[in-house]
């Protein structure tokens, strides 16, 4: 079965464009048409599909990915769910394209040196921190190529497919079109011998090489660490491309080592290097740093949910959502998806998931959605007047660009058509810097109420409220009410 | 101070008791010019007009009326309402160029980093003068400003409190560099081009009085800070010039502080200058807007800090203010816009090629492969001669590689390019590519020309191989050729003592 352009699958998504996903399998853009957003729906080549087996391990690798949640550094896993007898894996589009066009338009080389050095240490430090997060989930990725770094249309770069190479590993498929691949494969992998972190080590630090040299010098990855020395002896330059940073070399070669031991393994410390490689250079700390993931917990638990919605398994859903609203209960699309939850089920909107929602317009005065959601969810109960007002509300705050999903969502509301919503996707970078300044200010302001010094501390909560999705932080909940205290 | 420190002057205006610009130097001149406050909804406007400079005051003169802490930098101060928008205007003549930094409460506005008198050797955190004719908010896209709107210090709007939580400086921090003695002339030598787009840029400086009632807050603080304002498409141009170009240590600061109207009657004794103009006044007066845009040069990309700065009307909007969709969020299709004369492609090509050329006879090599570089990028009528002079300068400066690839290049423009093929195969010697340097001198032997290269390749081609024999015999060839011919005699004494 082969998906084309235009066609309508599942009921659920409408296929816009098709790609070579590579060896083992197709991706495809789709529109979801009820979450209203692109998704990539990746699925494996169907003449190499074998075993039922095959596709259980397949969906059980997606599953994993899929625990990941949300980072700033992996590219989303949804779900996986066969569709018209083909197991597919449903992701988060990315529109920026891979690490590897990138290098072969020469679009990673705009700009002048500094600029395009920045770009090159900021996408390694980037695949580093996602590779790290995929590490300590024990998921190797065992296919880790510029073809699956993902860049948003700000240019952060996402890790994608993982583990999709363990599934369809040589042994299972045609030698030729298997999952791996040798420009970028580590000795072991050459060898079929097991595989550790340290395999992923290597073919990350090869897909660094590569950014550096201007694509792909050399046959087999097997030959890297000798491709580094050379091009190091050489001056370390390719023509028009920054030279390699010395400090950026050295930890290549660690990663290069031929014996898995000897190398180092552990991406957290090879991303604090990177970044440490940045900071010697340009003076500032890398965009792409540590992320505290508690911040984002909530939404993760939240759209692990709504995916699973997608999938017809309901319990798993309320377990997700009480989870969700566990870790953060003033989570906007949690309350709501559970109160929508409540609703098909009761035909009675729950008053605690609306306190929630009000409770959150106290917290983020510059937020709509709580304002929005509380209108759909009055609407479904008959409340039509508050429901109006809230609505208004929430289009008075609402930017323009935000109008259009409020009114698709308001017409499904209208309807009683609606489904549960994902949280808002977020970009690493963004979110860096974004979370780096909200600790700092909120220490600050802990310190200035700690000294007695009010005005300081008020300026510094008031600070910390302007940065969109922390408003309702509870560390900033709780220093809002001592200030007001 | 300094003793290299510029001087400073004021233009007074006739008949008034204030200052409306400041001279720096011999011949730099800075000016704060009133404009309309463009709204902040996410589409990119052009450049409003100047609708009327703003007075400037020296700090010194209203010693017993300032804040003491102004005391302790000088400098100057203007008034300005809560919400007005501005715009810097630099001029100077373009065969003495000069730079600036402009800071925001002591942040870069080209760079979003903390303010620094030293001139960085890897990033441009300035403005060259008068290239950059005017400089409307901080840089937040490639081509692209955010507009510089005054706002109140303690409230957390300002581009200082967004990037170091504090508010302790406010108003604008500028520094003037001079240009590197020796570099640029010290009086006007001829008309060339630049001298004539310049002449044509002016802005409109078209006066316009606001009428109605005030909307604006008065606050009783008397410093305003700047904060961001909606899109503005500007490019801040490139120093095509490079570092190297600039005096380090011949340089002025200044201070220029932003007081509220009602403060600064207070302090002055004179009024207060109308209130700015709306929009809708501003449509309706059919004021027109300006393009700016110069092709020809590359603008600088924005640091990421910029790029998320907020808005006024996101932060109120973040803070639940009511009545957040105030007037600069008024505005319809824009018409009526001038373009203001950039040069044309040819025009750039022949001045960058003629000063990547006397860069080249100076010997600064890394200013002549930047110029010859925007020659190349530029993309029309480039010569075999343009890869040739890039790859010599890359070979002076070391980089042999890329002096090697340019040498092709040239090569590949027109085959029996001789320079290229010299340069090219003095570059594969240094990087001790002994096969393609033999092709090479191969090549230059068939030349009657550069016969006596061909023979020194040779024979570094083969001494680079090991092939000390024929090493000797070639350096002895050109030893015949050329009696006194210092490399060869090196070339035969590193041979001979090989062989023995």
């Amino acid at each position: 079965m082969n998906f084309r352009k235009d066609d309508i699958i599942a009921g659920l998504y409408q296929i816009h464009a098709s790609f070579g996903g590579g060896g083992m399998g197709l991706v495809h853009r789709a529109r979801h048409f009820v979450w209203n957003i692109d998704v990539a729906i990746k699925h494996p080549r169907p003449e190499f599909l074998k075993s039922r087996c095959q596709v259980d391990e397949f969906q059980s690798e997606c599953a994993t990915w899929a625990s990941l949640g949300l980072d700033p550094f992996v590219a989303t896993c949804y779900y996986s769910r066969e569709i018209e007898g083909l197991p597919c894996v449903v992701a988060e589009f990315l529109p920026g394209g891979s690490l590897q066009d990138a290098i072969q338009r020469r679009e990673l080389y705009q700009g002048d040196e500094d600029e395009c050095l920045s770009r090159i240490l900021t996408i390694a430090a980037s695949t580093a921190w996602g590779l790290s997060r995929a590490h300590q989930a024990r998921l190797l990725h065992c296919d880790v190529k510029p073809g699956n770094m993902l860049l948003t249309d700000h240019g952060t770069a996402k890790i994608a497919d993982f583990g999709l190479a363990i599934a369809f590993r040589p042994s299972k498929l045609e030698a030729k079109a298997a999952g791996l691949t040798v420009a970028f494969a580590s000795p072991e992998q050459i060898r079929a011998e097991p595989l550790t972190p340290a395999a992923d080590v290597w073919s990350w630090a090869a897909s660094m090489l590569a950014m550096f040299t201007g694509g792909v010098t050399w046959e087999s990855g097997v030959a890297c660490g000798a491709v580094l020395a050379g091009f190091m002896d050489e001056g370390g330059k390719a023509y028009r491309i920054p030279p390699m940073p010395g400090s950026f070399a050295a930890l290549l070669g660690e990663c290069l080592h031929f014996t898995p031991n000897a190398r180092i393994s552990d991406f957290g410390q090879i991303a604090e290097r990177v970044c440490q490689c940045y900071e010697e250079i340009f003076g500032e700390p890398c965009p792409a740093r540590k992320q505290d993931l508690e911040l984002i917990s909530a939404d993760s638990l939240n759209n692990r949910a709504v995916s699973r919605f997608d999938l017809g398994d309901i319990a798993e859903v309320h377990r997700l959502l009480d989870e969700a609203l566990t870790v953060d209960p003033l989570h906007p699309e949690a309350n709501f998806n559970s109160a929508l939850l409540g609703y098909t089920s009761t035909r009675k909107v729950s008053q605690s998931f609306l306190d929630g929602l009000e409770q959150v317009t106290q917290f983020d005065l510059g937020e709509y959605r709580p304002w929005f959601y509380r209108a759909c969810l009055l609407n479904l109960d008959a409340r039509s007047q508050m429901a109006a007002d809230f609505l208004g509300k929430a289009r008075e705050i609402a930017e323009t660009r935000e109008m259009p999903e409020i009114q698709r969502l308001w017409d499904l509301a209208t309807q009683r058509k609606l489904t549960p919503v994902l949280s808002p996707p977020i970009s690493g970078e963004d979110f860096a810097l974004d979370s780096e300044r909200f600790e700092r200010l909120m220490s600050k302001a802990e310190a200035a109420i700690r000294e007695h010094r009010t005005d300081d501390a008020k300026r510094y909560v008031m600070m910390s409220g302007d940065i969109p999705n922390f408003a309702r932080h509870p560390r900033r909940r709780r220093a809002l009410t001592k200030v007001n205290q | 101070m300094n003793s290299d420190a510029l001087e400073i002057c004021l233009d007074k205006v006739t008949g008034n008791q204030f200052f409306d610009e400041i001279i720096v130097g011999r011949f730099t001149r800075i000016s704060f010019h009133r404009t309309l406050r463009i709204p902040e909804d996410g589409r990119d406007y052009p450049l409003p007009a100047a609708l009327g400079r703003f007075p400037i005051h020296r700090v010194e003169d209203y010693a017993d009326k300032v804040p003491t802490n102004w005391l302790k930098d000088g400098g100057f101060f203007i008034p300005i309402y809560q919400k007005e928008a501005l715009f810097l205007q630099f001029e100077g003549p373009i065969w003495h160029p000069t730079i600036a930094k402009v800071c925001v409460g002591k942040i870069n506005a080209i760079t979003g980093k903390q303010y620094s008198a030293a001139l960085s050797k890897t990033h441009q955190d300035y403005v060259v003068i008068p290239h950059q004719k005017w400089l409307d908010g901080v840089c937040s896209g490639e081509g692209l400003v955010r507009q510089f709107v005054a706002m109140p210090l303690g409230q957390g709007y300002t581009i200082e409190a967004q990037i170091t939580d504090e508010e302790r400086f406010g108003g604008f921090q500028v520094v003037v560099f001079e240009c590197a003695s020796g570099r640029f002339h010290e009086r006007n030598p001829s008309k060339d081009y630049w001298i004539k787009a310049a002449e044509s840029n002016k802005r409109s400086t078209r006066l316009y009085s606001a009428s109605g009632p005030l909307w604006f807050d008065r606050d009783p603080d008397v410093s305003m800070g700047i904060a961001a304002g909606g899109n503005i498409k500007q490019q801040i141009q490139k120093d095509s010039y490079g570092v190297e170009s600039w005096n380090p240590n011949k340089m002025r600061n200044l201070t220029i502080h932003l007081v509220n109207s009602k403060s600064y009657k207070a302090i002055t004794g004179f009024d207060p200058p109308e209130s700015p103009i709306t929009a809708e006044a501003y449509e309706s007066a059919r004021i027109p807007w300006f393009s700016d845009y110069d092709e020809t040069v590359p603008a600088i990309k924005p640091t990421s800090i910029f790029k998320r700065i907020m808005s006024i009307s996101v932060i109120e909007k973040r803070r639940g203010i009511s009545g957040t969709k105030d007037r600069a969020q008024r505005l319809a299709a824009i018409q009526n816009i001038h373009r203001i004369r950039t040069p044309d492609k040819n025009e750039a090509l022949h001045a960058f090629r003629s000063r990547a050329y006397e860069s080249y006879s100076k010997n600064w090599w890394d200013s002549a492969v930047r110029e010859i570089s925007y020659v190349i990028d530029l993309d029309v009528d480039v010569r075999a001669d343009d890869f040739v002079l890039r790859s010599c300068c890359n070979y002076h400066l070391g980089n042999f590689r890329d002096g090697s690839i340019d040498a092709s290049l040239g090569l590949e423009r027109d085959q029996k390019c001789v320079e290229a093929l010299t340069w090219r195969a003095y570059c594969r010697k240094k990087l001790g590519e002994h096969e393609d340097l033999d092709e090479d001198a191969d090549a230059l032997l068939q030349i009657r020309e550069t016969e006596l290269i061909g023979l020194e390749m040779k024979a570094e081609a083969a001494l680079l191989a090991g092939r000390y024999d024929d090493a000797l015999k070639t350096a002895m060839r050109l030893k015949t050729r050329h009696p006194g011919h210092i490399r060869a005699d090196e070339i035969c004494h590193e041979a001979q003592k090989k062989l023995l």
